[in-house]
């Protein structure tokens, strides 16, 4: 008995020594890239939300689901990454109708365009953050590089652990703990940069969509037929890249065949009010926080229309709503003040700035 | 509290053990980013400018300026001078930045690499430009073929030509080249 207790005291030592190595090394997005957060702050959440969107940047930057919650009552979170591929949007939607059944999930088609897996770094900051399940272990097959383990994925102290040597005060820091840098998942950029041009988009030898994207569509479809959610189909406003007709062709059908909506948010510029001039901080290709909060507004109309309930009478929820409103509105608030002072954004306020705080 | 301290210790050999095993097991797979390290834009990550250049590659050539692919890209756009615009796209998460540059008759395509710019293609908008082969938009299979000869591979009307770490695409339409474009590829693609 005192062998058995002597021997798992020592793994446990081992083990602990080996988790905590893990934490210390594993990339915490703290600094500069806030993108590669967002997937862990999901799992944060105390409450359920109506409206779940899945994709890539044109999710996380464009819709603001606190302007959903405080125009409609209708409570949403969104669950991007960046270039999340179909494949990281089924598995990710997969993990996410585990812990709740939602009303609707919006999914943004851009990347219809993706056959292949493009790179590690996507990859991770898609798959990293998932908890470990026979889903995560699923995705990770779906998605990994020729050059990569599924074994990293679930200890990733195998993939980080030359980053000893690049160690900063933020990894000790965060090393338990990480604030949370985006509002339901919705990373908020105040400044403006116009667009000025957009490049002649090339043109292509095949539109046709891959079967093994459709093949995930369909997976997604199902998937939410199985737990009685509607799936809403969106092309997000941005103007690069180019979202070809035919590709918009391809998805008109595909929603006409299964009797899904299909919004092509390009087509409704005007009457979202977009103006990208000033509603966009990187020459269109996504929107700033003006913009983000036109279109999320003109959407919440369209998803009030279709039967989400607005949840503002919940005190409960309305309890929990109002912290994060305080929050979004505070960042906003120390963003424009930035920008009036110094005319550009730092990670004082915004943590995706790759000007750091103080210049 | 002395049970403790031997535990506390004992963790900390622990941790230190691990952390000389790990540096010493090294390796070079990445890890020097937030990101997890990788190629920028699923293209191109092995590029090395011109030194991996074959000498038979495809080269574009713009008032006497050559343009090759994988080459560094800075001198090349200040050797063409003043685009009539420039557009930069900035890839999600900060893993580099696209330029798309427009002349007249091409747009100049990069892609970045530790810091620096890579010619990852160049498309012709228009036949205000050729190759110096002689082809341009609106030829024909014909003129393709006396200039490069008949070792292409062809899918969706698109012939590709490959020589050295560079492509050569012409896309077919009703019977004419509807659009031309060099591409820098991997040696190893």
């Amino acid at each position: 008995m005192k062998r058995i207790c002597k021997w798992g005291g020592i793994a446990l030592i081992w083990a602990g020594a080996f988790f905590l190595l893990q934490a210390l090394l594993v990339p915490k997005y703290m600094d500069g890239i806030p993108d590669g957060a967002l997937v862990r702050e999901y799992y944060r959440e105390t409450t359920e939300h109506d409206v779940i969107f899945i994709g890539d940047c044109e999710v996380y930057e464009n819709f603001s689901p606190v302007t959903l919650w405080e125009n409609y009552g209708i409570t949403s979170y969104v669950r991007g990454s960046p270039q999340q591929l179909i494949w990281h949007s089924y598995y990710t939607l997969k993990d996410t109708l585990e812990r709740e059944t939602p009303q609707a999930v919006v999914f943004n088609v851009l990347s219809m365009q993706y056959s292949e897996p493009q790179s590690e770094a996507y990859n991770r900051m898609a798959l990293d953050d998932l908890p470990l399940s026979v889903n995560k272990i699923q995705a990770v097959l779906a998605s990994k590089m020729e050059d990569e383990t599924l074994l990293s994925y679930i200890f990733p102290l195998f993939r980080y652990h030359s980053r000893w040597s690049e160690l900063t005060a933020s990894d000790f820091r965060y090393l338990f703990y990480q604030d949370a840098l985006s509002h339901n998942g919705f990373l908020m950029r105040a400044d403006v940069r116009p667009v000025t041009t957009i490049p002649e988009p090339k043109k292509l030898a095949n539109y046709q969509f891959a079967d093994v994207c459709y093949e995930y569509l369909d997976k997604i479809r199902l998937l939410c037929e199985e737990e009685g959610v509607e799936l809403i189909l969106i092309k997000a406003p941005s103007l690069y890249p180019h979202w070809y007709e035919e590709w918009d062709r391809q998805m008109v059908d595909y929603a006409g065949e299964h009797g899904l909506t299909y919004i092509n948010f390009l087509d409704r510029i005007d009457e979202v009010g977009l103006d990208f001039s000033t509603d966009t901080y990187d020459q269109g290709l996504h929107l700033n926080l003006s913009g983000a909060e036109k279109l999320s507004d003109y959407f919440g109309a369209i998803l009030r229309d279709a039967g989400i309930p607005d949840r503002r009478e919940d005190e409960a929820l309305s309890a929990v709503w109002a912290e994060k409103c305080e929050a979004y509105h505070a960042q906003a608030e120390a963003q424009y003040a930035e920008l009036a002072e110094k005319g550009y954004l730092t990670r004082a306020t915004t943590p995706g700035s790759q000007i750091p705080a103080g210049e | 509290m002395k049970h403790n301290g031997k535990k506390l210790s004992a963790l900390l050999l622990a941790l230190l053990l691990c952390l000389a095993l790990l540096a010493g097991c090294g390796g070079n797979n990445g890890g020097n980013d937030q990101a997890g390290g990788g190629s920028t834009n699923g293209q191109n990550s092995g590029a090395d400018g011109e030194g991996a250049q074959e000498a038979s590659a495809f080269v574009f050539v713009s008032n006497g300026v050559e343009v090759k692919m994988n080459a560094e890209a800075d001198p090349i756009v200040e050797a063409l001078g003043e685009p009539i615009s420039s557009y930069d796209a900035p890839s999600c998460a900060f893993q580099g930045t696209d330029w798309i540059y427009t002349y007249d008759g091409f747009q100049l395509n990069t892609y970045p690499l530790n810091d620096v710019n890579y010619v990852s293609s160049v498309v012709f908008t228009s036949d205000a430009v050729a190759t110096p082969e002689g082809l341009e938009i609106g030829g024909t299979r014909e003129d393709m073929i006396a200039a490069y000869g008949e070792d292409y591979t062809e899918e969706y009307g698109m012939c590709t030509y490959t020589r050295g770490d560079s492509q050569l695409s012409i896309l077919f339409g009703d019977g004419a080249i509807t659009s031309i474009e060099y591409l820098a590829v991997l040696p190893e693609q």
